[in-house]
């Protein structure tokens, strides 16, 4: 029976965990978000950056990720956006990853409506720009030499949200929502470290460990890590979305695989007893 | 697993996936009159497709996989074409006359370097290549190395560095209590010796007990402390691990192991994340099950 247990055919766990999040997803029940400090760490200086009077506040959104973590880092950004247009904050965005452009139009074009918010006026998007590095030190110099023009051929200069910025520093906030390593090895490195910028962070859960050491510092001044970060940022901004309709699946389903794990390791150290005793 | 079996599964499984998409499209949940529809019944399909490998390898999620391939690498060369070749060389190349003198020279000396890369492909011109590739290392050197020790050790050492002020009694109590178990415990040869398992286990729950009491009082400046120093300790190998140096490396070991779970607790709440994306899209933009 024991050796059984061990040796089970993993189909067996995956069945239990798409029975786990469908059950879930269909009992659609509410579920308590507890907001972690870093979270609330990125709402608040949104708050901040709402607040300047002296000119139209103004943030830059790097959409650095693409489908494979649309599940995870795009209810981030609708959440972003919303946060932004609801408090009359101008949104630049812009795409260090080549497969992130369609996913950030997307959330543009589905938040922008919602606030009756104009392109050029509210927000501007950049579209994807290739070098890395480059890209990331030639805004810290020359903003409209690293974007002349925008996602659409529009010269940056000439639209209400970008003409203002003549350098990276000039953003009031620099968020960027990263699937792999460019938040520190491009926006922490050269961005934050190099023109002291105000460097916010959304990344997946995966990523999240090797992010705190940044909070630690203040290179990062907040961090929205994973589908929970999304969920705790929507619960902030009193709009629920799919993060949030995605938490009660996402426990249950920790449940089962903690279950699952000590149940395994249970099962191991009887047979280890076991075949000592023989 | 016979053959016969995998024919009916696979054939159940395609009847299966028509059916619900009839159902989908008959109940007006998904509209075959725009492209999204469509794009629905592709997208649902692939999905299926790829977890069928979760049952095991076939045809079908060969397919999808090299679906996959193709479209990221044709989406990204035509990423890279409008937004980069079009928009910063063809474009300001074509209104040269509008365009200022020393852009227009930095995009030629691009262009140029660029292509000089291409003689790679060339085996006796190769050698041509050696100059853009020289510029982008010596650049990439250059700019690369004072940023990452400021980023990234610098700006790393300072919190390691931080002193223990806040609750200072506190700090110096611990640090004496935990110095002092350690030292006992190297002394006794307790944590090296595989006969004194049950009093290794309880020095691990106490120490446990603290390192939790210590991060959730707050009191973290001294958890970095032994945290770091432990596990530098452990990665030292010019002294033997045995007496208090063995003990301190367990320490470490600890921290490592403390460190790896919750990497590893985070990669599969991202997996999970993903799953439910997935399913949400199945049984919500696909199915008309959830609201």
């Amino acid at each position: 029976m024991i050796d059984r247990i061990l040796n089970i055919d993993r189909r067996y766990i995956f069945a239990v965990i798409f029975v786990v999040v469908v059950w879930a997803l269909m009992a659609d029940r509410p579920i308590q978000v507890p907001i972690s400090s870093p979270v609330q760490d990125v709402f608040d200086f949104m708050e901040r950056v709402a607040q300047i009077d002296d000119h139209p506040p103004t943030i830059l959104i790097s959409f650095d990720y693409g489908p494979g973590s649309d599940a995870e880092v795009q209810p981030m950004a609708l959440a972003l956006l919303r946060h932004a247009f609801s408090k009359g904050v101008r949104v630049a965005g812009m795409c260090i990853w080549e497969t992130a452009p369609g996913l950030a139009k997307a959330a543009f074009e589905t938040v922008a409506p919602e606030f009756d918010k104009k392109y050029g006026d509210d927000y501007v998007f950049l579209g994807y720009k290739s070098g890395g590095i480059a890209v990331v030190l030639n805004m810290g110099q020359d903003f409209s030499l690293a974007f002349p023009a925008d996602a659409y051929g529009n010269r940056t200069d000439t639209l209400a949200t970008t003409a203002r910025i003549s350098r990276l520093a000039d953003f009031d906030y620099v968020i960027t929502l990263a699937a792999g390593n460019t938040i520190d090895q491009l926006w922490v490195a050269y961005g934050q470290d190099r023109y002291k910028i105000n460097l916010g962070g959304g990344v997946t859960a995966v990523m999240a460990p090797d992010m705190f050491p940044f909070l630690q510092t203040g290179q990062l001044n907040g961090l929205i890590p994973g589908l929970a970060g999304a969920a705790e940022y929507e619960k902030l901004i009193e709009h629920p979305g799919e993060a949030t309709a995605g938490m009660l699946a996402q426990s249950w389903t920790h449940i089962a695989i903690v279950l699952s794990i000590v149940f395994g390791n249970v099962a191991y150290f009887i047979s280890r007893r076991r075949d000592r005793e023989v | 697993m016979p053959r016969s079996l995998d024919r009916w599964l696979f054939i159940t499984a395609l009847a299966l996936f028509t059916v619900l998409s009839v159902w989908g499209v008959a109940t007006g949940h998904i509209p075959l009159g725009s492209a999204k529809g469509w794009g629905t019944l592709l997208a649902a399909g692939l999905t299926l497709a790829i977890y069928s490998f979760l049952y095991k390898d076939n045809p079908l999620f060969k397919f999808a996989e090299h679906v996959f391939i193709g479209v990221s690498m044709g989406y990204t060369l035509s990423q890279v074409w409008f937004n980069v070749v079009v928009n910063d060389v063809v474009t300001p190349l074509r209104n040269w006359s509008q365009t200022e003198t020393w852009p227009l020279a930095l995009i030629f000396i691009s262009v140029v370097m660029g292509l000089l890369i291409l003689f790679q492909i060339s085996q006796s011109m190769s050698w041509v290549s050696r100059t853009p590739f020289a510029f982008v290392v010596g650049f990439g050197a250059g700019v690369g190395i004072p940023t990452v020790i400021a980023a990234f050790l610098l700006e790393q050492m300072r919190p390691s560095l931080a002193p223990l002020v806040a609750d200072e009694q506190y700090a110096v109590l611990i640090s004496v209590l935990l110095v002092g178990a350690l030292a006992f415990a190297a002394k006794t040869e307790y944590l090296m010796d595989r006969s004194h398992r049950a009093v290794q286990i309880a020095i691990g729950v106490a120490l446990a007990s603290v390192v939790a009491w210590l991060g959730y009082g707050g009191h973290s400046n001294l958890l970095i402390l032994v945290g770091v120093v432990s596990v530098l300790v452990y990665f030292f190998f010019s002294v033997e691990h045995t007496g208090t140096v063995g003990a301190i490396s367990k320490v470490g070991i600890w921290f490592l192991m403390v460190a790896f779970g919750a990497s590893f607790g985070f990669t599969i709440m991202a997996r999970v994340s993903i799953l439910i994306g997935r399913m949400r899209f199945l049984l919500g933009e696909w199915l008309p099950i959830l609201g």
